[in-house]
C-alpha cells in the first residue's frame, strides 16, 4: 500500500513529484439529462483524495457507513457528525460520503446540521491558515 | 418519494452561478452543472419562490425531468425543510479534540520592527521569554484535552521565536518522551513562524530530523520587502532572510513563505509568487494585513490593501500558467472547502478552541491576535481545570456563529466562508469612527475575497469533472477555460 500522504501524481505532467493528500481533488460527473436544449450533469464531489488502497471512501470522516476495512487508514479526523437522515437512513450527515445518491440529497441536505462536532470535514477548523504553514 | 412534494422553494443555502448559458447550482453536496440551457434553468429558478407550488411551476415550465432533478438534487426543496433551523444545535461539546494548534509564544521580543506588526508593545512585545516549565505545562494541558489518534500541532511563535531557540530545541526533545502521546497515539507536529533574519547553528539538520515546517515572512523581492520588513535601525532585512531561506531550502526543509499583503505590495502578487517559489518556498500564503493590533489599536489605514486589487491580484496568481493552485493560500483553502463540501459555521478554529496561544507567563488566549486583550483571555496553564470546558468558548460559539453575525446571517455564501477572520468581532470600541471604519473594511475584504474565490473553485471543480466525464479536453467544449491544473 502506498503511503497515504504520498500519492503519486498519476496523469499529471509533474508526475515524478509526490504530492500530499491535500493537493488532490477528486470530482466526477454524470450526464443526467439531455433534451429541451438543456445538458445537465450531476457532479459528485469526492473531496481530497481518500483511501489510497480503495480510492473510494471518504476523505477524513470515519463515520461513513460505507467505510470498509481497508479504509481505516483514513486519518479519522471526524469526531462524530450527527444528523442521521430520518428520511433515507443512509446518510450520516457528514456530507463527505461519496455513497449518497441523488435521491437522498433533498433530505440529507436538510438533515445535516452542519457537522457541528466535526473538526475534520471543514478542513480549517483546527488551524488558523493565516498563521500556520500548509 | 419526491412526487409527493408540492409546496416548494429554493434551498436557502444553494448558490446559483451563471456564465452565459452555463449554470451551476452548488448545494454543498452534489452540485448540478448545466452545460447548455443555463438561461432557461436560471429563469425557472428565479420563479420558484414566487410560484411556490410544484404543479404551477410545471405549468409555466413544462419540463418535468428538469424540475424532478432540481428537487432530487436538493436545489429546490420542500418548504418545510427550508424553514428548519439547521444551526440550532451548534455548540461544540467539550469532548476530546481531534486537532488543535497550540501557539507557544516562546519569545515576546523581536529583533525587527515591521511597519504593520500586530503585536502591541504594551501587552504583547514585553521582551519576555517563555521558560521550560511553562511550555511543559501548556503542552501537558493541551494533550489532556486530545482524543486518541488526534493531532497536536505545536507552533513556535513570537515575537521572534528563534530568539529562544534553546527552549524550542528542549521542547521538541521533551515531546518525544511524553508517555501520553504513545498511549493515545497522538501525533505531534511542529512549525516555526519566523522572520528568519538569523539562523541558529545546527537548525537545518534539526528541522529535517524532527520534520519541522517553517512559515517565513517575506513581503516580496528586495524592493518590496524592505518597505515593510525592517530592522529596528530601519535597514531592510531582505538579504538576510533570502539567504537563510536558500540554506533551509537546500537542506530539504519544508518552507512556506508568507506575504503580508498591504497597500505597498498588493499590485505585485504574481511577481512575488514567482519570486518566492524560485527562492525555495514550497508554497506561498497571501494573507492581507490585519487592521488590528493585538492590543485593540489600529495600524495606519494607509497600509490597508484595496479589497478589489487584492482579489484581482490573487486571481492573477491563479492564472499564472505554471503554478499549481495548491501552492497558493487562500486559493487552496477555498478549493478544498468546495471539494470537501465544507459547511463552515465559523470562520476559523477559534470558537472550537483550535487556535489557542499560550504566552510566556502561561496565560491562554483564544487567538494570537487577542493576546493581551481581556476578551481573548481563556485561562492559564497554572490554573486547575480544562479551559475548553469554560464558559468562554460556549459563549463565543454562539456569538460568532455566522448565522448570528448581522452582516452574514442572510448571506448564502456564509457556509463557505463562515464569516471570515473573527478578530473584528472582538473590537470593543465601535463608537470610535476609525475603529468603525476598520471593522467595515475588515468585513469588506473578507467577504469580497471569500465570494470570488469560492466562485472560482465551484466553477473550476465542476467544469473539470464535467469535461472528464464528457471526454473532452478542457477548452474543447462548453467554453471551459480549463484552469484546473
Amino acid at each position: 500500500m502506498k503511503n497515504k500522504d504520498e500519492i503519486e501524481a498519476i496523469g499529471r505532467e509533474e508526475s515524478p513529484k509526490k504530492y500530499t493528500r491535500a493537493e488532490f481533488i477528486r470530482a466526477s460527473a454524470k450526464l443526467i439529462l439531455k433534451g429541451s436544449g438543456i445538458v445537465l450533469f450531476a457532479v459528485t464531489l469526492g473531496g481530497i483524495q481518500g483511501c489510497a488502497e480503495c480510492g473510494g471512501c471518504c476523505t477524513q470522516c470515519t463515520s461513513c457507513t460505507s467505510c470498509t476495512e481497508t479504509c481505516t487508514t483514513c486519518t479519522g479526523a471526524c469526531t462524530g457528525c450527527t444528523g442521521t437522515c430520518t428520511a433515507c437512513m443512509g446518510c450520516t450527515g457528514c456530507m463527505a460520503c461519496t455513497e449518497c445518491t441523488g435521491s437522498c440529497t433533498t433530505y440529507c441536505t436538510a438533515a445535516c446540521t452542519g457537522c457541528t462536532g466535526c473538526l475534520g470535514c471543514t478542513g480549517s477548523l483546527g488551524i488558523c491558515p493565516m498563521l500556520t504553514a500548509r | 418519494m419526491h412526487s409527493e412534494i408540492q409546496d416548494i422553494c429554493l434551498n436557502k443555502d444553494a448558490i446559483i452561478l451563471t456564465d452565459n448559458d452555463r449554470l451551476v447550482a452548488y448545494n454543498f453536496n452534489t452540485p448540478l452543472f448545466v452545460a447548455e440551457g443555463g438561461r432557461l434553468v436560471k429563469s425557472l429558478l428565479s420563479e420558484v419562490e414566487l410560484i411556490g407550488e410544484r404543479r404551477a411551476l410545471l405549468q409555466k415550465y413544462p419540463y418535468p425531468s428538469i424540475i424532478h432533478n432540481l428537487i432530487a438534487y436538493g436545489v429546490i426543496v420542500p418548504k418545510e425543510k427550508n424553514s428548519e433551523n439547521k444551526t440550532a444545535d451548534h455548540k461544540i461539546t467539550p469532548e476530546k479534540k481531534s486537532q488543535i494548534s497550540l501557539y507557544l509564544l516562546v519569545s515576546q521580543d523581536c529583533n525587527m520592527a515591521c511597519r504593520y506588526c500586530f503585536a502591541g508593545t504594551d501587552k504583547y512585545l514585553k521582551k519576555t521569554r517563555m521558560n521550560y516549565d511553562t511550555a511543559k505545562k501548556a503542552i501537558s494541558l493541551l494533550l489532556s484535552s486530545m482524543a486518541e489518534n488526534s493531532t497536536l500541532s505545536i507552533i513556535f511563535f513570537g515575537g521572534e521565536p528563534l530568539l529562544n531557540w534553546p527552549l524550542i530545541n528542549e521542547i521538541v526533545t521533551h515531546c518525544k518522551e511524553i508517555p501520553l502521546c504513545k498511549e493515545k497515539g497522538i501525533n505531534l507536529n511542529y512549525g516555526i513562524t519566523t522572520n528568519l533574519s538569523f539562523l541558529p547553528r545546527g537548525i537545518v539538520q534539526w528541522a529535517k530530523k524532527n520534520n519541522v515546517g517553517f512559515l517565513v515572512d517575506l513581503d516580496g523581492d528586495r524592493e518590496l520587502n524592505d518597505k515593510t520588513r525592517i530592522y529596528k535601525n530601519g535597514a531592510g532585512a531582505y538579504d538576510d532572510i533570502s539567504k537563510n531561506i536558500k540554506i533551509l531550502s537546500s537542506g530539504k526543509v519544508n518552507i512556506s513563505l508568507r506575504v503580508t499583503v498591504s497597500s505597498l505590495n498588493v499590485d505585485h502578487l504574481p511577481r512575488i509568487l514567482e519570486h518566492h517559489l524560485e527562492l525555495g518556498g514550497d508554497s506561498v500564503a497571501f494573507p492581507h494585513v490585519s487592521p488590528y493590533l493585538s492590543d485593540g489599536s489600529l495600524i495606519p489605514p494607509s497600509l490597508f490593501p484595496d479589497p478589489n486589487l487584492y482579489i484581482e491580484n490573487l486571481l492573477a496568481c491563479y492564472k499564472s500558467s505554471h503554478v499549481h493552485w495548491s501552492k497558493i493560500w487562500p486559493i487552496n483553502d477555498f478549493f478544498l472547502r468546495v471539494a470537501n463540501k465544507a459547511r463552515m459555521k465559523w470562520g476559523c478554529g477559534l470558537p472550537a478552541g483550535g487556535t489557542c496561544a499560550v504566552d510566556s507567563a502561561g496565560d491562554i488566549h483564544s487567538c494570537i491576535w487577542l493576546v493581551g486583550r481581556p476578551t481573548g483571555l481563556v485561562g492559564s496553564v497554572n490554573e486547575e481545570g480544562n479551559p475548553f470546558e469554560s464558559e468562554y468558548f460556549s459563549q463565543i460559539q454562539t456569538k460568532l456563529l455566522a448565522d448570528n453575525i448581522e452582516e452574514c446571517c442572510n448571506c448564502n455564501w456564509k457556509l463557505i466562508c463562515g464569516g471570515g477572520c473573527l478578530v473584528r468581532h472582538f473590537n470593543t470600541d465601535f463608537s470610535d469612527p476609525c475603529h468603525k471604519e476598520a471593522t467595515r473594511y475588515s468585513h469588506s475584504i473578507v467577504c469580497n475575497t471569500a465570494k470570488k474565490l469560492a466562485e472560482l473553485a465551484i466553477w473550476e471543480i465542476c467544469q473539470d469533472a464535467v469535461h472528464k466525464a464528457s471526454g473532452n479536453k478542457p477548452g474543447e467544449n462548453y467554453n471551459n477555460p480549463g484552469c484546473l491544473r
